[in-house]
């Protein structure tokens, strides 16, 4: 008998995304807050602002590059081997592919993620398109599927 | 077991790589400060302890305890050489007017003022504390006294069949009710105390300005000044604007050239949201609404501003 997939609810990929950021934000910006913070400067838009006035693009862009690819590094490996996040274990959701899902795929699917505006417009596709999929879901020829229990 | 192994295992690598990573830009990559910076601070709106106007959910408006904070944050920040207070209000509150002139006064580095349309009551106060006042000839100053009004509904209750009951113990605790007229030793004791404060504005002001208590307290009848007629009273020290309070800095710190930086608290997301459905109610109810909603949800009124 063919098993039928069941969809994953925005509610639950949102949720699923916040215990991913919070998880991201204590692993990987905390080393970064402390690195700011032994130049004086504390991690708020006001001393960020601060540097891009003071012409430290570059210290910006490396901690915000390293900040990136890091995280970029937790989604792609996490979905690659075991189709989930934490924050898609916690709710019970996980990535579902034609076959096997490929690294390529785990990939772009998460282009997205580290890149504010990429976000944007990924979840503005979802939402105007009024489907299930992300821009880069799409892409990817991946979704996001409720785990059988 | 093996998925959560996996897990554990990616975790603490990237944790690692994140660590290995922030030491190696620490050690290469020191944030390289101009040494000629100037944080222009800006105190626009009423100024209030927590930064909140009289508008529910508002952002508006200067909160001391932010203020004070980032006066301390550029004394602290030795790429900063000077301050400019960027000043557009109308004064508030005696604490956080106080609160921010003291911040001021004790900044080890020059602060130059620069009022530009409004710089009045708290807000002069505050502008009295720095090294230089500069304004434009145009500009609103001084307005050096202290309001504690407020409106009373006892008449308007009366009409309507509406009767305040007195439930209070200790004699003044409901002194300054809008539901009930002051008698008049209240009115001699609120007086008082509004002296007591307006005796301390005028003294603090005399001493930051270098002139005689006499002097401010004949300016200090509540009146507002001219920036041309403030400066012939010596309430400020020079006519002029943005590009004269960078000359004065310039001066003060012994740089040829200077960076601003602007030294401001960002609004979060959800603060600008706030903030503009605040903006917008506000521009609807403005007069009438603001008048008599703020004054009447809230039986303490009696906080004094300057």
């Amino acid at each position: 008998m063919k098993k039928t997939k069941k969809i994953a609810s925005k509610t639950r990929r949102f949720f699923a995304y916040i215990i991913d950021i919070l998880i991201l934000d204590l692993i990987i910006v905390y080393p970064f807050k402390n690195l700011l913070e032994s130049f004086n400067l504390d991690f708020n838009w006001n001393n960020l602002s601060q540097l891009t006035q003071t012409g430290n693009y570059g210290l910006l862009l490396t901690v915000g590059l390293s900040i990136g690819v890091l995280s970029f590094l937790y989604w792609t490996l996490m979905e690659w081997k075991l189709k989930q996040t934490v924050g898609k274990m916690i709710f019970n959701i996980k990535v579902s592919s034609e076959g096997n899902l490929e690294f390529w795929q785990a990939l772009v699917r998460n282009i997205s993620k580290p890149i504010n505006i990429l976000l944007l417009v990924d979840i503005l596709y979802m939402l105007i398109n009024k489907t299930h999929l992300r821009l880069f879901d799409k892409l990817a020829k991946t979704e996001v599927i409720e785990v059988e229990k | 077991m093996k998925k959560w192994k996996f897990v554990i295992v990616l975790l603490i690598i990237l944790w690692l790589a994140a660590i290995i990573t922030s030491n190696y830009i620490k050690e290469n990559n020191k944030p390289s400060f101009q040494d000629n910076n100037i944080a222009l601070i800006p105190i626009s709106g009423e100024i209030t302890s927590s930064g909140d106007s009289s508008l529910p959910f508002s952002t508006t408006g200067a909160s001391s305890e932010v203020l004070v904070d980032l006066i301390k944050k550029a004394n602290d920040d030795s790429s900063i050489k000077g301050i400019i207070l960027e000043i557009n209000s109308p004064g508030g509150t005696v604490l956080a007017s106080k609160e921010i002139t003291d911040a001021v006064k004790e900044s080890k580095k020059p602060v130059v003022a620069w009022i530009r349309e409004l710089g009045a009551s708290g807000a002069y106060w505050v502008a009295s504390g720095s090294d230089y006042i500069i304004a434009d000839p145009m500009s609103i100053t001084g307005s050096i006294g202290v309001i504690g009004s407020y409106l009373q509904f006892e008449k308007l209750m009366e009409k309507y069949g509406v009767t305040y009951e007195q439930l209070i113990t200790g004699k003044y605790k409901d002194t300054g009710s809008p539901f009930r007229e002051l008698t008049t030793e209240e009115r001699n004791l609120l007086q008082g105390k509004l002296n007591i404060i307006h005796d301390y504005f005028v003294s603090d002001v005399a001493a930051n300005r270098k002139l005689s208590k006499e002097q401010v307290e004949k300016l200090a009848n509540g009146i507002f000044y001219l920036g041309v007629e403030a400066k012939e009273l010596g309430l400020i020290d020079r006519l002029g604007g943005k590009k004269e309070a960078e000359e004065k800095i310039k001066e003060l710190t012994g740089l040829k050239s200077i960076n601003l930086v602007s030294y401001q608290r960002k609004k979060s997301f959800f603060e600008s949201l706030a903030g503009l459905s605040a903006y917008n109610s506000y521009f609807i109810g403005k007069g009438i609404g603001e008048g008599i909603v703020t004054k009447a949800k809230d039986s303490r009124n009696l906080i004094p501003t300057v």
